[in-house]
């Protein structure tokens, strides 16, 4: 290479790098910049301490308006101000406070910025039914609902021999559908064998894990059939200890055999004063 | 002199079975209550359509109360409980299968209907002719079961129709109305003999029976409003529903205390039946004539002593009716006075309750409806006073045996 060209090129190359990073400068200093405070993570126990999330407007091109928070998407009541320093506090925090949150600064002639700030936690389940009763035959349908950031994954298992294991769906009666903070377990046609149990809802993020357990009873068109058949037991042992037990006092009592028990039939009320109208026992 | 019956013993294990035989009967009727919602949402019909399985089945059991004097009469009360305790039971057990409400009026409402009357008049009868000194407070002691039936049923038949569902809860609803069964094998047995009054129609030419009939008539056009309608009249003087709800609890207390209490004193004799009848009579009409009245105060306890007193006063008076039969009839026709008492008060018993909606839907409210229904027993007290003899110290002779007895 001729000694000037490489001269050249160097210095392109340098005018090049400088060049990009002046334009970097330049649009930094177009957009606005924004110092946010530090993700959280909520403790497990749910015993935090109040914090506040924090958002500095440290430099701006445009004149500021507004700044104001959002929480999962939509704007947060109340928490509009003119400052360029905007704090959202937390009192109590609590799972359900977890969530993608935002500053937001709005300006007289550019486009809004913001900033996100991440509160995690824990999935806590909330919602779910102790027991479901159904009967046979009928679709079953357990839920669980959790708080807590980033959504959990769901899994559902069922306690057998000793331990919670994954379902088994080669009957394909199983179905189950999650969203979000929200898992339902649906079991079509019910098996009085293989169905009822205890089943379990499982909620695991990044930051943790949650789960509950309800109780599924199949109730067998056969089931009243025990106490109905307890119950004529009781009565046919009744009626056959009482015929016994007049059985075997009769011979004694065969002379009274104009005495009834029960209302008197003919003649009764002429004859009250000569008859001794004791009512027969029946012992 | 009336009749003797034995006064103990023997007679108080039939006061257990006529106990037991009442939470079966009426006990059940008002289990109804509770199958009513689960029948409206399993045949998407109308409250009125299956209204008609307990009015079916209450119409039966009044109605074939005479069948049932006069079977028990021709064959032995016995047998006729016995049967009439199977029918019961299998009138539900077959309801457990139905699908569809036609179904349910023809099983729970005719076949176990017509169990109930075989069984109700015979049992009392049985029980009366038991006892002489002590009738009155047998009788109590033995109806006494009807309202206990009522507390401890409800939660009962919610746990069986939860855990079963409503056909294992009818199931298991028959199987238990077959305790009917040994409770009729209590009964010492019987023999055909000739019997010269069946159904005892000689009754209708007396008038001490008729003035009896129309009086617990008017007696039972009253008599259950304020069962049912309390509740109501407590909500609208601006009462919680749990006080409301105590109103009738508390009265159903007073109730078995007033049972009790003029079972005992009637049976004292200081005074004749018919005078103590009467006497009680006007009492619980004044008492629930006083129910309107005591709201008007707005006091919660003045009410709740309202309530009491009415309950009391209600208690004392129900077996009464009963026991003065043999008084008038004579221990002979007694089953089967029994059951054309039932019959034809029955008619009185259909009207008063649905009278007293229309007074309340006329009126706005429920005060004139407890007026009437107490002016109805006022009037029962009235019919009372003249029957022959009212005035007489002592207690009349018996009728003499009438030729015409069928």
């Amino acid at each position: 290479m001729v000694p000037g060209k490489r001269r050249a090129a160097v210095m392109s190359f340098s005018l090049a790098i400088l060049g990009s990073l002046m334009l970097q400068y330049v649009s930094s200093q177009n957009e606005p910049s924004i110092a946010a405070s530090e993700p959280v993570i909520l403790p497990m126990d749910s015993h935090s301490p109040p914090f506040s999330l924090q958002c500095n407007l440290t430099s701006s091109h445009s004149a500021h308006s507004e700044s104001f928070w959002m929480k999962n998407g939509e704007e947060i009541p109340e928490t509009r101000t003119s400052n360029k320093n905007t704090e959202y506090r937390l009192a109590k925090p609590r799972s359900d406070d977890a969530g993608v949150y935002m500053c937001v600064f709005t300006f007289e002639n550019s486009p809004a910025a913001n900033a996100t700030i991440e509160i995690k936690s824990a999935p806590e389940i909330h919602g779910h039914k102790r027991s479901e009763n159904r009967n046979e035959g009928q679709r079953a349908v357990l839920y669980c609902k959790s708080v807590g950031y980033p959504h959990p994954v769901w899994t559902w298992r069922k306690f057998d021999n000793g331990f919670f294991r994954e379902l088994d769906n080669s009957s394909g009666r199983f179905f189950i559908n999650s969203r979000d903070n929200y898992t339902e377990l649906l079991i079509e046609n019910l098996d009085i064998n293989a169905d009822p149990g205890e089943y379990q809802c499982n909620a695991t993020n990044i930051i943790g894990t949650h789960e509950e357990k309800s109780i599924l009873r199949v109730r067998s068109h056969l089931a009243p059939l025990w106490p109905l058949l307890g119950v004529l037991i009781e009565i046919i042992i009744l009626v056959i200890i009482i015929v016994v037990y007049e059985k075997r006092k009769k011979p004694e009592d065969l002379q009274d055999d104009d005495d009834v028990a029960g209302p008197m039939k003919t003649n009764s009320t002429n004859n009250h004063k000569d008859k001794n109208l004791r009512q027969r026992n029946t012992n | 002199t009336i009749l003797e019956g034995p006064d103990g013993g023997w007679g108080w294990v039939l006061v257990a079975a006529l106990f037991v035989c009442n939470t079966l009967v009426f006990g059940l009727m008002r289990v109804f209550g509770i199958f009513f919602v689960e029948f409206v949402h399993y045949f998407g019909e109308s409250a009125q359509a299956i209204s008609w399985i307990s009015s079916i089945g209450v119409a039966t059991q009044q109605f074939f109360s005479t069948v049932g004097a006069a079977l028990g009469n021709a064959y032995g009360a016995r047998v006729v409980v016995m049967a009439g305790g199977f029918l019961t039971g299998l009138g539900l057990i077959l309801a457990s299968q139905a699908t569809a409400v036609f179904h349910l009026y023809l099983t729970m409402g005719v076949i176990t209907g017509l169990g109930w009357g075989l069984v109700f008049a015979p049992m009392m009868a049985t029980v009366m002719a038991h006892f002489t000194r002590r009738r009155t407070m047998a009788l109590g002691l033995s109806l006494s079961s009807i309202g206990l039936s009522a507390f401890a049923y409800n939660p009962l038949f919610q746990l069986l129709i939860e855990s079963y569902t409503w056909r294992g809860a009818l199931l298991i609803a028959g199987a238990l109305a077959f305790n009917i069964i040994p409770c009729g094998a209590l009964i010492g047995p019987q023999k055909h003999s000739v019997v010269s009054s069946y159904m005892a129609l000689s009754v209708l030419l007396e008038r001490p029976y008729i003035t009896l009939v129309l009086a617990t008539s008017f007696m039972n056009a009253g008599f259950f409003v304020p069962y049912i309608h309390l509740v109501a009249l407590g909500r609208g003087a601006r009462f919680s529903d749990y006080q409301a709800a105590f109103l009738v609890s508390s009265a159903g207390i007073a109730d078995i205390v007033g049972r009790l209490f003029s079972g005992w004193f009637t049976d004292l004799g200081y005074f004749r039946m018919i005078h103590v009848l009467t006497t009680w009579a006007m009492l619980l009409g004044l008492s629930i004539a006083l129910l309107p009245v005591s709201t008007l105060t707005g006091s919660y306890l003045v009410v709740t002593v309202a309530s009491v007193l009415y309950g009391f006063c209600s208690g004392a008076l129900t077996a009464l009716p009963f026991s003065i039969l043999p008084q008038i009839v004579g221990v002979g026709r007694v089953m089967g006075a029994l059951g054309l008492l039932q019959m034809l008060e029955s008619g009185a018993g259909l009207l008063g309750t649905p009278l007293s909606g229309y007074l309340r839907d006329i009126t706005g409210e429920f005060f004139i409806s407890f007026l009437v229904a107490g002016s109805f027993l006022l009037v029962a007290g009235l019919i009372l006073t003249t029957q022959p003899h009212f005035f007489s110290r002592t207690d009349p002779p018996l009728p003499p045996k009438h030729p015409l007895d069928l």
